[in-house]
């Protein structure tokens, strides 16, 4: 598939901003939708929706037919055997929360230990740090080395039959270092430490697959895939689901509600309390089909070429300093950036006001900025539709910035 | 193009105005009081942004001010422009200054509704401090 057939698919790409082309660049954020997935929704709503798993009617029988396809298609998008072990949540955050409560909360004691690192958003740092100060547990943080990567030495001295889970960022939102999942799951594994990945920057960049990987458990965003915001999923394996309690009680959970004692319905249901994200499924489905469509190994050629362009051209201009490793090919498709004398904010308005859609702040990392020394960066974040023209745009923008503030 | 945007997004063209730009790389009154009988530290909990407001208020009169902030130029420069708009003036003047008078002094600046909160962070931490005596 080429870049303008690949383009023509997103509506809102075609249009200007502050009188220049949009130059998308905040993919890190979110993605655009392709018509695909714009049109599955209308679809839907137009012509099949009902609620689904209850109505014995025709319109019932079709929403779900759409909705365990969509499950289906998900699932083996990442690998995984079955389809039951892809539960659907809002997204990332609510996946790890899920986790975090019906797995490692009645499992964690006092005198237990959690691992996680410096370079985690706050969604995969936050629910380990809570959970271990309401359980007198000890959150073990690894640190990041100069160059940008995580310490796997310090990780490894980390794990001990204390540890109860260790969660890690497959794609930091920040450094653009892709750690190495194997390698980690595989030392976690030699004390039976379960191992979640947050794949929300890395699920839609990088081919991803969770039996190679051997990761326990999987969190995403289907907003960050090109797919609807609300629906995300977690990927867990089979005999953790069915050791785990359920995270909300309600409808569809259920096997069997007596005035005394309720039982719990079969996986995936028994995570999935009331009426779920309907639409959002079936959107994130037609994203899957999108994604398949131009393939994985694709999405990344496309991504590391333009990384490479990218690199270069964020290197020529005067004082800038690149967060994360100098290998590229050790990155997915982002940089983050900052200057000495102009705010990450002032870079993002002066680049809006050309039409470009970066990032600036602290990108829900804060501890890793801290560590840094600063207080945030300006972020360009790459997708399948991104262009060299975009990154060029994204550079007159950052040398306009230092010509308005004389740096 | 095939078209323009349903909701085109308002020029911002002139935000970065020579005064704005003048003021924060130069911000008045920015050494903080050492004994003010006023004062408060204000963050901007969604980019870390933080102003320090120091008051040195004589018979309801501000006789002295320092105003430090660290974060982007609208917050830098809206706490240099309020710090010459309030020193000299009482109490009560001060209070009635509001958001829009603060776009006027960077220069009639029109900022969008997120870059608004960065300018008006140092009335925010001004109203602060005046509720607070030290």
């Amino acid at each position: 598939m080429t870049l303008t057939s690949i383009r023509d698919q997103f509506p809102i790409l075609h249009q200007t901003v502050n009188g220049h082309p949009l130059a998308y660049l905040d993919n890190g954020a979110s993605t655009q939708k392709p018509r695909s997935v714009i049109d599955a929704i209308v679809s839907l709503y137009e012509h099949d929706y009902a609620n689904v798993h209850r109505g014995i009617h025709t319109l019932s029988e079709r929403a779900s037919a759409l909705y365990d396809s969509a499950r289906a298609r998900i699932a083996s998008f990442i690998g995984a055997q079955h389809a039951h072990e892809l539960i659907f949540t809002r997204g990332t955050t609510e996946s790890i929360n899920l986790v975090a409560s019906s797995y490692l909360e009645p499992r964690l004691s006092k005198g237990d230990a959690v691992v996680t690192t410096l370079m985690e958003h706050h969604s995969n740092f936050v629910p380990w740090q809570q959970l271990c100060l309401k359980a007198g547990a000890e959150l073990r943080v690894v640190p990041i080395l100069d160059n940008g990567t995580l310490d796997i030495q310090a990780l490894a001295s980390m794990l001990d039959s204390r540890v109860k889970l260790l969660s890690v960022v497959h794609v930091s939102n920040v450094l653009g270092v892709i750690n190495p999942i194997e390698q980690i799951v595989s030392l976690a594994h030699r004390y039976h430490i379960p191992v979640l990945v947050d794949g929300a920057q890395s699920i839609a960049h990088l081919p991803v697959n969770v039996v190679e990987l051997d990761v326990d458990f999987l969190a995403f965003s289907g907003h960050k895939m090109y797919g609807p915001t609300g629906i995300g999923g977690l990927y867990a394996k089979q005999q953790y689901l069915n050791e785990m309690r359920p995270y909300q009680y309600g409808g569809d959970m259920i096997a069997k509600v007596s005035l005394e004692e309720s039982t719990w319905n079969d996986l995936p249901y028994k995570f999935e309390a009331g009426t779920p994200n309907i639409a959002g499924a079936i959107g994130l489905g037609a994203a899957i089909d999108f994604l398949q469509a131009i393939g994985m190994e694709q999405v990344r050629e496309h991504e590391v070429e333009l990384l490479e362009f990218l690199s270069k051209q964020l290197t020529n201009v005067k004082g800038l300093s690149i967060l994360g490793p100098e290998r590229l090919h050790q990155r997915s498709g982002l940089i983050a950036f900052w200057t000495d004398g102009i705010h990450p904010h002032d870079i993002s308005t002066i680049a809006d006001e050309r039409g470009v859609a970066i990032r600036a702040g602290f990108h829900c990392a804060e501890p890793l900025h801290r560590s840094l020394g600063l207080m945030g960066s300006t972020r360009a974040s790459l997708g399948v539709y991104s262009t060299k023209a975009e990154i060029d745009q994204l550079v007159g923008a950052l040398n306009e910035a230092l010509r308005i503030f004389g740096v | 193009m095939r078209h323009s945007g349903y909701l085109e997004s308002k020029m911002t063209h002139q935000l970065y105005r020579e005064i704005l730009i003048d003021h924060y790389r130069n911000p008045r009154h920015s050494q903080l009081l050492e004994s003010p009988t006023h004062a408060a530290d204000t963050a901007n909990r969604s980019c870390g942004d933080r102003v320090q407001v120091t008051l040195l208020v004589e018979n309801s009169k501000i006789t002295n001010v320092g105003i430090l902030t660290e974060g982007c130029s609208l917050a830098v420069a809206g706490g240099s422009v309020l710090a010459e708009r309030i020193i000299g003036k009482s109490l009560e003047d001060s209070q009635t200054l509001n958001e829009r008078e603060i776009f006027t002094l960077l220069g009639g600046i029109e900022p969008s509704a997120s870059r608004a909160r960065c300018a008006a962070l140092a009335l925010e931490a001004f109203r602060q401090s005046v509720r607070s005596r030290s």
